[in-house]
């Protein structure tokens, strides 16, 4: 379904997702506006290669309405005056802070987050078994038209459950490459310049 | 395909749900006021915090830098270049519309909100 | 609870399934257009409205984890906010939904139930997003969302009834794993 995840192909996913976690611990140790907003670009990159579509009006949709709404708030000098409103310096900084913040977030958990995270314990294999269920009923898409729409899903669920198949959870082969290993050093390596550089 | 057979328990949350957004939405609306703002005017800059602000700005006027303070919803001036020193002694002020001005170093620093017009006719 | 009843392994079955038929309803969701970023029509609740009354209380609240677990894999939100969100929303929405077909009884039928589900989940997600993101100044977009809230609901609410209504599926089902 999504487009091509490259990192999937050199990095195993529960590697991928500590990774993803120490990557965040970056956004504690680095806290102004223009540092921020190249480790989230770093990580916007990443998300790509994980191949994750990244509508890029979202992000600055929600960006930009929370530095909005903080603005509402304000704090420090005035740089522009809109009618009775002030624009005010802090206001706008912690705004844009914040957006960008929030928007760094959703990057990397949408790069370290992998499909093939196997969850522990039974509830994990609940999950696979469900992700089973989940590729049978999207195998069938196609057989769904706008207009018969609940008929035709209803058809879909009569074919599928209960089913007399046995399920296999057919674990794919997953490693971490030499070459995995040198992007996860790259990354941190970048995210050091950036904390040092500014 | 959707006939619209609703029972009365379904009227009922759907007018308990209509009645809460509605009120909700009033709500919004006459609340404009909130917490006043302290506005600092300097020679070529201003700057505006909330009342409920704890700190200190230093302005910096013709004369030297004029220190004010706000602090548990009050503005007061601790430290002025001027010979005179009027603002000092004006002391801590609080309410929307009131002010304290340095001349000789032109500051002036002003708490502005909602209720500022409005002193006649509202009792809280 | 049995853990190791056939009755139990087919109940777990049939959560695994409508999980994915979760899953899936959120996928085929994409499809429609959004006018407003945040808010979704909430097809994903369809199987847990349908299965209210197929399903024990326990296998619910699990059916409500692997909906949130399963889109957090698949959308890759697990490790953010939007997980945390999910979850809250979610579970307060099961917790308000079950409740009140239990007490509704006759009077209710799927719709004010979905109505019931969908305010408290966009109430919560609306006062965490208060809370946490936009800042105190937001409250007024509260209204914005109930509304819309109030609006999906009523409309997953008459897709529910009409589907446990006319699936042959569900009555399949019914039949299958009659509670009580």
């Amino acid at each position: 379904m999504p487009r091509n995840d490259y990192i999937s192909t050199i990095v195993k996913p529960g590697h991928r997702f500590v990774w993803g976690l120490l990557l965040l611990l970056s956004f504690l140790f680095i806290q102004g506006l223009l540092p921020r907003l190249a480790l989230v670009i770093l990580f916007a990159l990443l998300a790509r290669t994980a191949g994750k579509r990244i509508k890029f009006s979202y992000f600055i949709i929600l960006s930009s309405s929370i530095a909005l709404f903080n603005l509402l708030t304000p704090w420090g000098e005035v740089l522009y005056s809109l009618g009775g409103f002030d624009i005010t310096r802090g206001a706008l900084i912690a705004g844009l802070t914040k957006g960008i913040t929030i928007s760094g977030l959703v990057f990397v958990s949408l790069f370290s987050v992998s499909r093939d995270l196997q969850l522990p314990g039974r509830f994990g294999r609940l999950l696979g078994r469900s992700f089973y269920y989940f590729e049978s009923l999207y195998s069938h898409k196609r057989k769904i038209h706008r207009r018969s729409f609940f008929s035709d899903i209803d058809g879909i669920l009569l074919d599928l459950f209960p089913s007399d198949h046995e399920h296999d959870s057919g674990t794919r082969f997953l490693k971490t490459t030499p070459l995995g290993v040198m992007v996860i050093l790259l990354s941190f390596g970048i995210t050091g310049a950036i904390a040092l550089w500014m | 395909m959707f006939r619209l057979s609703l029972r009365p328990g379904d009227w009922f949350v759907l007018l308990v749900s209509i009645i809460l957004v509605v009120f909700l939405t009033l709500q919004s609306m006459g609340d404009r006021g909130g917490v006043p703002i302290v506005r600092i005017e300097g020679e070529d800059e201003s700057w505006v915090y909330p009342l409920d602000a704890d700190i200190e700005v230093e302005v910096e006027g013709p004369l030297g830098h004029t220190h004010i303070h706000i602090h548990d919803g009050a503005v007061w001036v601790s430290d002025s270049p001027c010979t005179q020193k009027v603002c000092i002694a004006a002391g801590q002020i609080s309410a929307p519309g009131t002010f304290i001005a340095c001349l000789p170093n032109m500051v002036l620093v002003r708490i502005e909100g909602r209720q500022e017009g409005e002193i006649d006719g509202l009792a809280f | 609870m049995d853990l190791h009843s056939d009755l139990h392994k087919r109940r777990i079955d049939l959560v695994a399934f409508l999980g994915a038929l979760c899953l899936f309803l959120s996928t085929v969701e994409y499809l429609f257009p959004k006018p407003i970023p945040f808010m979704r029509l909430g097809l994903a609740n369809l199987p847990i409205l349908v299965s209210l009354k197929l399903l024990p209380f326990p296998y619910l609240m699990l059916l409500t984890l692997v909906k949130v677990a399963g889109q957090g894999l698949i959308n890759g939100t697990l490790a953010s906010y939007v997980f945390i969100f999910s979850v809250a929303g979610s579970y307060s929405s099961v917790l308000v939904m079950y409740a009140v077909s239990r007490t509704g009884g006759r009077f209710l039928s799927l719709v004010g139930v979905s109505l019931a589900g969908s305010m408290t989940s966009n109430a919560v997600q609306v006062l965490l997003s208060i809370y946490f993101i936009f800042g105190k100044n937001a409250v007024m977009i509260a209204p914005l969302f109930l509304g819309i809230g109030t609006v999906s609901g009523l409309l997953i609410g008459l897709i529910a009834e009409g589907f446990v209504e006319h699936s042959r599926w569900h009555a399949n089902l019914r039949r299958l794993y009659a509670q009580e």
